[in-house]
């Protein structure tokens, strides 16, 4: 591959994507600085008064805590799960096989709504537990799994099996092969996995919706906030802090991956 | 991220892979990082068992609402949030149960038959002398001579129109429900999304005898009204958010509304009034119920705390921040005359406000009605 | 390590102690290994998706009372959704004979917009995929992340977002009036399907983008190689090896978005205005506020059945291509 020149077309259309991406995200910012409850042009004036409001609501940051445990907690266990299961599908031929993808993908084709009601009444009715945010992850967990195990399916599809059964025959336990061959090898689909399923649950409201008890996610908090005229720009508020701080964390853990890298001369001419 | 894929180089590659490993944990590790980043000075206490559980609305979770209770015990009640009524109906039917739950009056005798309910005994209420007279005898919340819910709150659903762009309709006299199907204001006008405020306004207008108790033929008129309506407006909303906003910016000329809008917009200076329709407003009250789950050593705790809902303090706070109406009649004396008119309230005989408008009652063909009105919002 | 196709029948093993044989049938028995594999994620999924899952189907088949169920069987609530009649509803000039065609016309309109927005999120998602799988050499990882920050502020409020660009005193409205282009707003850009189309295209973004990026990576570079070596153009070479070898991550994209967008109910309920009702907002309606779970269990249970029949139809028909083609 050629070193992509000044003037190549998918560079231009990347930052029109990204302009697209970010464009409406960007409005949230804007408005969390205007001075009026009404979220429309022409602005008023600049203020600060909604984020003070923000950082003295308790509920809003119990709830982003609330919402990170559960993200965190479920992208971790669906990773897991998603890569078990697509690694059984990809490397044994399996008697039934299409039944059990196709009940795995199942909660794909549930609307979430069905979904919610139907795990509520099992949990309070079968299992007899207090809805929480166990619950919550649990459920999201559950929505999670397919996206997780697809993604990791269309990249371990038509690995190559020499690799694995080389190192088997170099005397390596299926433990080590997993770590040494098979992990670095799915890596960027882990990756990919870790945030497709972190972006949904961390953004899930009506699976946690039925499934809460006293503890409230985000979006939970944002949608009984939603329906307060004068709470509105306060919400844009915390919108616009969650956008700051992923941006934070693209930079720290870029920093940190570069901190690995300095051992490594040849990786360390950094391109600003 | 750089995984090479070239299989002979691939045993160099395991050094890489390593590499690899160590970068994940790191990028990981970073969103560890962020976690801690986050401010966690001041989180709440954990859901606490030893005071109430309060299953309401957003908003009504502020500490300023139940500042006796707090006072009393030293620390708050737990809350969870409803969307509306019907979504908390569900959650109860599966099994949530909550100590307390604040429906407003026309929900009261569906919950009761549900078994959600049970009855309050108001001579444990410190301030139940202090009720308006108007809401006392609220229809279906008084059930077998059991009072199964307590009035707390109450206003009004009318018109919210913009004075400036529908100049036609500010004198009272022309005040009426027919602006929300004015041609002249096509793909301007909004009705709430929801049986008690939507439907039911329609069917004030319609004029129905008995709105909430339609005859088959007037179920199909009040039908036809909406059909007639569907292609004037702007959209159908339960979000109080929605169409303040859309006032505010003009995108709105007129819209199904409760009295508290013009707070808001008043606030922004934008030219506005809340309509007392010829065909009558419709008056609603909500209030505070006891759920027939409550531990036994529990129900003090929740007395005092349904007592709490109507103090004067609480009303005061209550008609300042949301513009409604507080069923405690000591509350008008301390807000000042103008300040009422802003939120559509008057200042003089709240008695005979309140009942000058149609009380929400209890929706009689409550499932029909639901099936017109999907049919209507579907376009067929 | 044997593969399936050579296993031997274990009579032909030469006998070997009982314990090593056991090992041995168990290393050789892919289905035994695969399922011990599979189990973690097959019990979970079993515990939190069948039960429930048949607890529904279940439900479809009794009867809403006022307060209660009525737990006697019945196919009305199918009865309700099919029933046929003599008069027509039409929509987009399809008549629906059916006495209550709300659920079946609203079904059909729901995954309508859904092919729009998936057709839509993978169009645009393509080449920004195709850009990070090829173009970008460095820090691909922070690259990754820039595309999903977007998706970690509330939905709720990225919607609101849209609404505040397409909106009546929006960005386009108040651009256009300042430039003087229009002298009053345009009200066609909000609550109308285009607005949900769009409004979609640009929430799903992140899922359309993964799947596809992580099967363009997969790629072998020296076929590429191979392909200009052999005299091919870059349009050539994409059409021939490229997008054959990315189609399971088009695919994966496609029904990622497609599914889920079928059900939703939130976005059309907030930029979608009088016509943006699809057939999430009944099942919400019926559960809630209609009060009639058993109808709404019905009306899921068909939806579901539709969407997964379009799915395997759509599936066989890739897998058909894909078998004639010998591709992978």
């Amino acid at each position: 591959m050629k070193r992509p020149s000044s003037v190549d077309p998918m560079v231009g259309y990347a930052l029109f994507y990204l302009v697209f991406l970010y464009g409406p995200v960007l409005l949230l910012p804007l408005f969390s600085f205007n001075d009026s409850i009404f979220v429309a042009f022409p602005l008023k004036g600049l203020t600060f008064q909604w984020y003070a409001q923000m950082v003295e609501n308790d509920a809003l940051i119990h709830a982003l805590g609330n919402s990170l445990k559960v993200g965190i907690s479920a992208s971790i266990i669906s990773t897991i799960l998603g890569i078990l299961a697509a690694k059984a599908m990809t490397r044994f031929r399996l008697p039934g096989r299409g039944v059990v993808s196709g009940m795995i993908l199942l909660p794909l084709v549930i609307p979430s709504i069905i979904l919610g009601i139907a795990l509520l009444v099992l949990v309070l009715n079968v299992f007899k537990i207090d809805p929480s945010l166990y619950t919550i992850i649990a459920g999201h967990v559950l929505i999670c799994v397919p996206f997780s195990m697809l993604v990791m399916m269309s990249r371990l599809e038509g690995f190559d099996k020499n690799l694995e059964e080389a190192s088997a025959d170099l005397g390596e336990n299926s433990w080590q092969t997993f770590w040494r061959i098979t992990f670095p090898l799915a890596m960027p689909g882990i990756v990919a996995s870790v945030l497709l399923c972190f972006t949904t649950s961390f953004d899930e409201f009506l699976l946690a919706f039925f499934l809460a008890g006293n503890e409230a996610t985000l979006p939970l908090f944002i949608f009984s906030q939603l329906r307060l005229p004068s709470q509105l720009p306060s919400v844009l508020a915390l919108g616009s802090c969650i956008l700051g701080v992923s941006f934070l964390v693209v930079f720290l853990s870029e920093r940190l991956r570069r901190i690995g890298l300095q051992k490594k001369p040849a990786a360390s001419a950094e391109a600003t | 991220m750089e995984t090479k894929r070239d299989i002979e180089k691939f045993i160099d590659e395991i050094k890489y892979g390593r590499m690899t490993r160590r970068k994940f944990a790191r990028a990981m590790a970073s969103v560890g990082l962020a976690v801690a980043l986050m401010p966690t000075g001041r989180t709440r206490a954990l859901a606490d068992d030893s005071v109430p559980t309060v299953f309401t609305w957003s908003g009504y979770d502020a500490a300023e609402m139940h500042g006796e209770f707090d006072k009393k015990y030293g620390k708050a009640p737990n809350y969870s949030i409803w969307g509306d009524e019907e979504e908390a109906e569900s959650k109860m039917r599966s099994g949530f149960h909550p100590d307390m739950v604040m429906p407003c009056s026309y929900k009261v005798n569906k919950w009761n038959d549900l078994g959600f309910l049970k009855p309050i005994d108001t001579s444990r209420l410190e301030h139940w002398p202090e009720i308006i007279p108007a809401l006392d005898n609220v229809p279906d919340t008084v059930i077998g001579g059991k009072r199964m819910w307590v009035p707390a709150w109450w206003g009004l659903t009318s018109v919210t129109f913009r004075t400036d762009l529908a100049p036609e309709y500010v004198p009272p006299e022309k005040h009426t429900w027919g602006i929300l199907w004015d041609e002249k204001y096509k793909g301007r006008l909004s009705m709430i999304d929801s049986l008690i405020d939507g439907v039911m306004a329609a069917a004030i207008y319609s004029g129905a005898k008995d709105p909430f108790n339609m005859t088959e033929a007037e179920v199909a008129h009040c039908k036809d009204l909406m059909v007639q309506q569907r292609p004037l407006l702007r959209f159908y909303t339960n979000d109080n958010t929605g169409w303040q906003q859309a006032l505010a910016s003009g995108e709105l000329v007129a819209a199904d509304s409760w009295n508290d809008t013009i707070l808001n917009l008043s606030k922004q200076g934008i030219p506005s009034a809340f309509m007392i329709p010829k065909e009558g407003p419709m008056t609603w009250t909500c209030g505070v119920a006891m759920t027939s789950w409550v531990k036994p050593e529990m129900e003090n705790m929740v007395y005092d705390l349904v007592n709490a809902y109507l103090s004067v303090d609480t009303g005061v706070y209550w008609v300042n921040t949301f513009g409604m109406g507080h069923s405690n009649k000591n509350v008008y004396s301390h807000i000042p005359a103008d300040e009422l008119t802003k939120r559509g309230l008057t200042p003089g005989d709240i008695d005979a406000y309140i009942k000058a408008g149609h009380f929400q009652a209890t929706i009689k063909n409550e499932p029909v009605l639901q099936a017109m009105y999907e049919e209507v919002k579907a376009g067929i | 390590m044997v593969s399936a196709s050579e296993s031997l029948p274990s009579q032909a093993l030469p006998p070997l102690p009982t314990g090593q044989r056991l090992r041995a049938w168990f290393y050789r028995n892919e289905a035994v290994r695969g399922y011990l594999l599979l189990s973690p994620t097959l019990l979970v999924m079993i515990g939190l998706m069948i039960v429930p899952l048949v607890g529904m189907v279940g439900l479809s088949f009794f009867t809403q009372t006022y307060v209660s169920i009525d737990y006697t069987f019945t196919l009305n609530n199918y009865w309700t959704i099919f029933e046929p009649s003599d008069k027509a509803a039409h929509f987009l000039g399809i008549p629906f004979y059916l006495k209550k065609p709300i659920y079946l016309l609203l079904l059909f309109k729901s995954i309508l917009v859904s092919l729009a927005a998936t057709t839509a999120v993978v169009v645009l998602a393509y080449p920004m995929a195709y850009f990070l799988a090829f173009r970008v050499k460095r820090h691909k990882m922070a690259w990754l992340i820039l595309i999903t920050v977007p998706f970690w502020t509330s939905y709720l409020l990225r919607v609101f977002a849209w609404k505040i660009i397409l909106g009546f005193n929006g960005v386009i409205n108040s651009g256009l009036v300042s430039l003087g282009i229009i002298d009053k707003p345009l009200e066609f850009l909000l609550y109308n399907p285009f607005a949900v189309v769009i409004t979609l295209a640009h929430a799903w973004a992140a899922v359309a983008i993964l799947p596809i990026y992580v099967s363009l990576e997969k790629i072998d570079r020296s076929l590429l190689e191979a392909a200009t070596d052999l005299g091919d153009g870059h349009l050539e070479r994409f059409l021939r090896i490229t997008l054959p070898l990315s189609l399971p991550g088009v695919i994966a994209a496609s029904l990622l978005v497609f599914i889920p967008t079928v059900g939703d109910y939130i976005t059309p309920t907030l930029v979608g205005g009088t016509d943006g009702i699809m057939i999430g907002n009944v099942v919400q309606s019926l559960f809630s506020k209609g009060n009639n779970a058993p109808l709404a269990a019905a009306v899921s249970v068909v939806s579901m059945m539709t969407i997964t029949i379009m799915v395997c139809l759509f599936l066989w028909f890739v897998g058909r291509g894909r078998l004639s083609r010998r591709e992978i």
